[in-house]
């Protein structure tokens, strides 16, 4: 008796191999961000100053959008790149002009306040200020509670000002 | 007598909390990034005694960068210096505000490397970073240019842009 191939339709193997190559680029961005924080811990970062660090993120994030702030939530939140990195890398993500990932960076901003690194706090207090989003007060307000370091504290309270400025002018 | 300013990068100087493994009266080497020397010379800008010139100076240091950043700084007594025995000249400086540069600019001289520790010892226990934010450097920036105090031309790209597109 011949055996009877069951195919499975065209369009499903067009979704297979569409959520595939999601995957393959989701895998390349990963390496790439890994690639580009590892090699970071050699750069001395001066504030105001471009790093080829800086560039590269900047160029990622507006090349592939949203998958690069979750690849680089995953890195930062996980304490598995350096403070340092991770600190500069949280102001670039608050500096930089792109809609399209506002809101995913707004969140890893805020994400970034409870990180176990005072380091990488402040760069995310100093990306919140970039970002000047008056949607970050609540999370400011409530790292601020819980901030054990009396300066940063204070830079907190400089920027929850300019948001709460920034919502007056709304 | 008068006061000193240095530029700084504030995330160096959060207190022991990150570094336990300090021994008691050890300090943090990381302050030290911000002392770095030049044919052991360090730049340093001074403040007069009722701060009148302070905005001044943060807003041509915010100025002279390639993008429109926070300015995290110290400002220290000047008797710290003689103290350790660190003596200063007056010296040209390269930010858009030519008045800053030739009134308020000074390098720190002679600097041997113990005297350079001492004064980053005696700072890292005596003074904490203060901190201007991007907001307010860009309208400080902005008002300069606007009264005239620092060239537009004399920005570099980005903060240039940022700049001209308030005005």
């Amino acid at each position: 008796m011949r055996k009877i191939l069951k195919h499975k339709p065209l369009s499903a193997h067009r979704q297979a191999l569409g959520n595939a190559t999601v995957e393959l680029s989701e895998i390349r961005i990963k390496r790439q961000m890994e690639k580009l924080f590892f090699a970071a811990r050699e750069e001395v970062f001066e504030d105001g100053m471009e790093s080829e660090f800086s560039r590269e993120l900047v160029l990622s994030i507006k090349q592939y959008g949203d998958p690069v702030i979750e690849v680089i939530r995953e890195l930062i939140l996980n304490d598995s790149v350096s403070p340092e990195v991770a600190s500069e890398a949280l102001r670039w993500i608050g500096y930089i002009e792109h809609e399209d990932t506002r809101d995913a960076r707004l969140r890893l901003l805020e994400q970034s306040l409870t990180s176990s690194s005072l380091r990488v706090r402040d760069g995310a207090v100093l990306g919140l200020s970039f970002l000047d989003d008056p949607r970050a007060t609540g999370s400011l307000r409530k790292a601020m509670e819980l901030e054990s370091s009396k300066l940063l504290r204070r830079n907190m309270q400089q920027v929850l000002e300019q948001l709460e400025g920034e919502l007056q002018c709304r | 007598m008068s006061l000193i300013l240095r530029k700084v990068r504030s995330n160096r100087w959060y207190p022991r909390d990150e570094c336990p493994w300090l021994e008691k009266g050890e300090l943090q080497a990381d302050p030290l990034g911000d002392f770095q020397t030049t044919e052991n010379m360090l730049s340093v800008w001074l403040i007069e005694d009722d701060l009148s010139n302070l905005n001044r100076i943060i807003t041509a240091l915010a100025a002279n960068c390639d993008y429109v950043q926070n300015i995290d700084y110290i400002v220290f007594d000047q008797g710290i210096l003689t103290e350790i025995g660190i003596r200063m000249q007056n010296s040209q400086a390269k930010t858009p505000d030519g008045e800053v540069n030739s009134n308020w600019h000074y390098d720190l001289i002679e600097i041997s490397a113990q005297k350079l520790l001492r004064l980053v010892e005696v700072l890292i226990d005596r003074v904490e970073p203060q901190r201007v934010l991007p907001k307010q450097t860009t309208q400080w920036i902005t008002d300069a240019v606007l009264s005239g105090q620092i060239d537009i031309g004399d920005l570099k790209k980005h903060i240039r842009e940022k700049i001209e597109s308030r005005i």
